[in-house]
């Protein structure tokens, strides 16, 4: 493999990214504002932005127009402005506890602690393609704004208390009922910083979890697919504990108080995943659970990760599981060298034909002789 | 006259005016600078920056941190009366985070001229909780009745 530089070319290569912009700008339809891609596209900007491993809904609704709606090129763009931040601090550690949930689901339990709440999802009816005219669509989104979404429902004036929005966990009930491998730390390592150093087998947990919060959503979905059904041979049974999304506070010190302030919220999906042991070495009487956790609300990516988090632990470096998922999940990565294949490799090939050749050459001479 | 008596604490204004409606900071940090004294008292020890702030979250499994991800945020820092001011806010909002430091510098000073100030940025914060809570019992109101009882088919 190998690559070389081209020269030249350069009038073609700005008449090229001037076609670019041109036919972006001046496309021939209403002009798409931030807000529009926030308000609109709110999953491809959630998704974006657990790419890119960076929270900011407006910068993200930015890059996902400059590319075109090409979300790992708005990933690349995003990471590219990101290198050229400071990093002010390291948050406070938020313990996950504290997310607020607008939705929550425990497939595994029918009464968990707290609520189970469907929250803004369609997973439970059919989806057709609304086929209906721009003028209907419009018509229909006039009317719903029109009409409050509460004004039909019995609303309540007092705030949802504190077990409504931030309910117990399913794992604390498995705890309780000593169904659980107990893996909870008493140290507290530092985490591992994959935007510093690249994680590299063996890693630390906070390094895995950390990259696979970053991971390229269908990457880390058909990570866990192979892991599940592929050729890893790795089949076993799937239960989800808890699906959740929600508000998650951020939190630094001040620097003239030294105290911990919060500065806002983000949003984050949370999946817990458990896990039914049953290797020789391990507690066959028990569960294990397995944790995903990525920003915005993408659950295919959370539940990717909580099955992965655990499939990890449970391999322990006997198989390429932990390797294949920090080498080959950031989009960022595979994609750029996908993409430089099509940046000339003139010099490359050429050597390549004329090894060929002389393979040719040499088998004529042995035939001739 | 003292200055009158602003209900929150330093660091819970900070969080406040990190959340607060942008333009209600600009308005008030316009007001601020309309006053005769403060464009000679005031310095911006540190003009409005982005950055990143690393996020670290607790999981609950092995009690491990690990970082999630960064978020984009603006700060800021003044001095007036010699009296530091200092805000943050997520995004990259360079008036508002420049505003914000304004306003709490404002509230650090014990001065009669800011007095009227100091009384609307108080509103200011008690507006913003306000706002927060009718926020919150919104979306409450709109995701509570997509709470489930799903029944077992035995």
């Amino acid at each position: 493999m190998g690559y070389s530089a081209a020269r030249g070319g350069i009038d073609a290569i700005e008449a090229a990214e001037k076609l670019v912009r041109h036919k972006r700008l001046n496309a021939d339809c209403e002009w798409v504002s931030p807000e529009q891609i926030v308000g609109r596209f709110r999953l491809a900007v959630d998704r974006v932005m657990g790419e890119a491993g960076i929270w900011d809904e407006q910068l993200t609704a930015v890059a996902i127009r400059q590319a075109e709606g090409d979300l790992i090129e708005a990933v690349h763009l995003l990471r590219s402005y990101k290198s050229t931040l400071p990093r002010f601090a390291y948050s406070q550690a938020t313990d996950a506890d504290e997310l607020q949930i607008i939705r929550r689901i425990v497939p595994a339990f029918r009464n968990p602690p707290g609520p189970q709440m469907l929250g803004r999802t369609s997973d439970y009816t059919g989806r057709l393609l609304e086929l209906t005219t721009e003028q209907a669509g419009q018509e229909e989104s006039m009317l719903l704004a029109s009409l409050a979404l509460t004004q039909e429902l019995d609303t309540s004036e007092s705030p949802a208390s504190i077990e409504e929005t931030q309910p117990r966990r399913l794992l604390e009930t498995l705890r309780e009922m000593d169904l659980l491998v107990d893996r909870r730390r008493s140290d507290d390592p530092e985490p591992f910083d994959i935007t510093r150093t690249p994680a590299r087998p063996p890693a630390s947990r906070s390094a895995r979890l950390s990259s696979m919060a970053r991971a390229e959503t269908g990457a880390l979905v058909n990570q866990w697919y192979r892991n599940i059904l592929g050729p890893d041979g790795y089949v076993h049974e799937v239960t989800l504990g808890e699906v959740r999304h929600g508000y998650l506070p951020l939190r630094i010190n001040h620097p003239l108080t030294g105290n911990a302030i919060s500065i806002g919220n983000i949003r984050a999906t949370e999946v817990e995943a458990i896990e039914d042991l049953n290797g020789i070495d391990e507690q066959r009487d028990r569960f294990d659970i397995g944790y995903g956790l990525c920003l915005g609300h993408n659950e295919k990516k959370a539940i990717a990760m909580a099955n992965l988090d655990i499939a990890c632990h449970r391999d322990n470096g006997r198989s390429q599981l932990e390797q294949s998922l920090l080498l080959t999940t950031d989009g960022l990565d595979s994609s750029g060298f996908l993409e430089h294949l099509k940046l000339p490799h003139y010099v490359t090939f050429r050597s390549m034909v004329e090894r060929k050749l002389a393979v040719r050459d040499s088998k004529n001479r042995e035939r001739a002789t | 006259m003292s200055a009158p008596q602003i209900e929150v604490s330093r660091d819970r204004r900070a969080e406040l005016l990190a959340i607060a409606e942008p333009k209600a900071i600009q308005n008030l940090a316009n007001r601020a600078l309309e006053l005769g004294s403060i464009s000679d008292l005031l310095v911006v020890t540190k003009a409005p920056e982005t950055g990143l702030i690393m996020m670290q979250v607790r999981e609950p499994v092995c009690k491990e941190r690990f970082y999630l991800a960064e978020v984009v945020a603006t700060r800021a820092e003044v001095l007036l009366h010699d009296q530091a001011g200092w805000a943050i806010r997520m995004g990259t909002d360079r008036p508002t985070a420049l505003g914000a430091a304004i306003l709490d510098a404002i509230c650090e000073v014990d001065d009669d001229e800011y007095a009227e100030l100091q009384r609307s940025i108080g509103e200011l914060c008690n507006q913003t909780i306000d706002d927060e809570a009718k926020a919150k019992l919104a979306e409450w109101n709109e995701i509570s009745p997509t709470i489930v009882n799903f029944e077992a088919l035995e």
